[in-house]
């Protein structure tokens, strides 16, 4: 970009007396002058369609004008600024991997794909039946759940089953062990609390301590008679708790 | 996993008080009282979790063993 500066100073030729060469406005003059203007010309922007370059600027229009003035940089950061947090919340941070919005609400949104986390839905109900989670009866934690898994059971094999009996610990609820009642004979079906129970032999010699947790007679318990002493025989119970 | 609807009577079973007798009522035999030992060397965790609540005083004093 130029400016126009005049090469000539044509009114001080006025000056000059007759017979003075330099009074005579040359050719070469005018088309200097004419080559400066065209040149300072062409470095201008149009009205219409500027194309401006550079780092062009403008006055900052005050917040809030709603005009055709041209809106600078210091106007755009100036609105943003001026939004209020309260009522329409603030974006403290925003890139393509980290958006943070604090305060107000987002609304009119489309549905969020379940293919992209969501739900596919906007209501409770809908989200679902899109995710084929079962109703409720009753809310919070009291509530519960109305599952049908008819048709599910073969994923619970008998191998599995198996195998979680075949791992299960000496004791431990659900196994069988040979015991014996240390106080007298008791009935199948009778409840003993593993205190009262030895681990045994078919002979009933004990040795292998106490059980711990509840313990059910599968078996029948005779009442065994000794000289002074009356005991349980040894028999076969099962930990239930 | 049964859940324990009521503990009541706990007794110590040894001088060493690793084992406590009680009665429990548990929500899948619904009010079938069954006397269960609580004890810290249980190779159950929810029988050593519960001896320790009732070592904590959650289900009251621990009577003493006969």
């Amino acid at each position: 970009m130029s400016n126009y500066f005049k090469a000539t100073n044509f009114a001080s030729k006025d000056a000059l007396l007759s017979g003075d060469p330099n009074k005579i406005v040359k050719g070469t003059e005018i088309n200097d002058e004419f080559d400066e203007i065209q040149t300072a010309v062409n470095s201008k922007a149009n009205i219409n369609n500027a194309a401006l370059t550079g780092t062009p600027t403008a006055p900052t229009a005050v917040i809030a004008t709603n005009t055709t003035q041209i809106a600078t940089t210091a106007f755009v950061e100036n609105a943003i600024n001026a939004i209020p947090a309260a009522v329409n919340g603030s974006i403290a941070s925003q890139d393509a991997d980290n958006v943070s919005i604090t305060g107000g609400s987002i609304t009119d949104i489309t549905d969020l794909a379940i293919a992209d986390g969501g739900t596919g839905a906007s209501t409770a109900a809908d989200a679902r039946t899109n995710l084929d989670v079962p109703t409720t009866t009753g809310t919070g934690a009291s509530g519960t759940w109305d599952i049908d898994i008819s048709g599910q059971a073969a994923s619970v094999s008998t191998a599995v089953v198996n195998a979680a009996i075949a791992t299960s610990s000496v004791g431990a609820v659900g196994t069988f062990a040979m015991l014996q009642y240390v106080t007298a004979g008791t009935n199948t079906g009778s409840t003993r609390s593993g205190s009262t129970l030895r681990y045994s032999d078919v002979n009933s010699s004990s040795g292998g301590g106490s059980p711990s947790g509840t313990w059910r007679c599968m078996g029948y318990i005779k009442t065994q008679n000794l000289s002074d002493a009356q005991f349980g025989a040894a028999g076969l119970w099962l930990r239930i708790s | 996993m049964a859940k324990i609807t009521s503990l009541k009577t706990p007794v110590w079973v040894n001088d060493e008080q690793t084992a406590i007798d009680c009665v429990i009522t548990l929500d899948v035999f619904g009010d079938e009282e069954l006397p269960f030992t609580a004890a810290s060397y249980d190779v159950e965790e929810h029988g050593r979790v519960i001896f320790q609540e009732l070592v904590d005083g959650k289900y009251g004093l621990i009577a003493s063993k006969e």
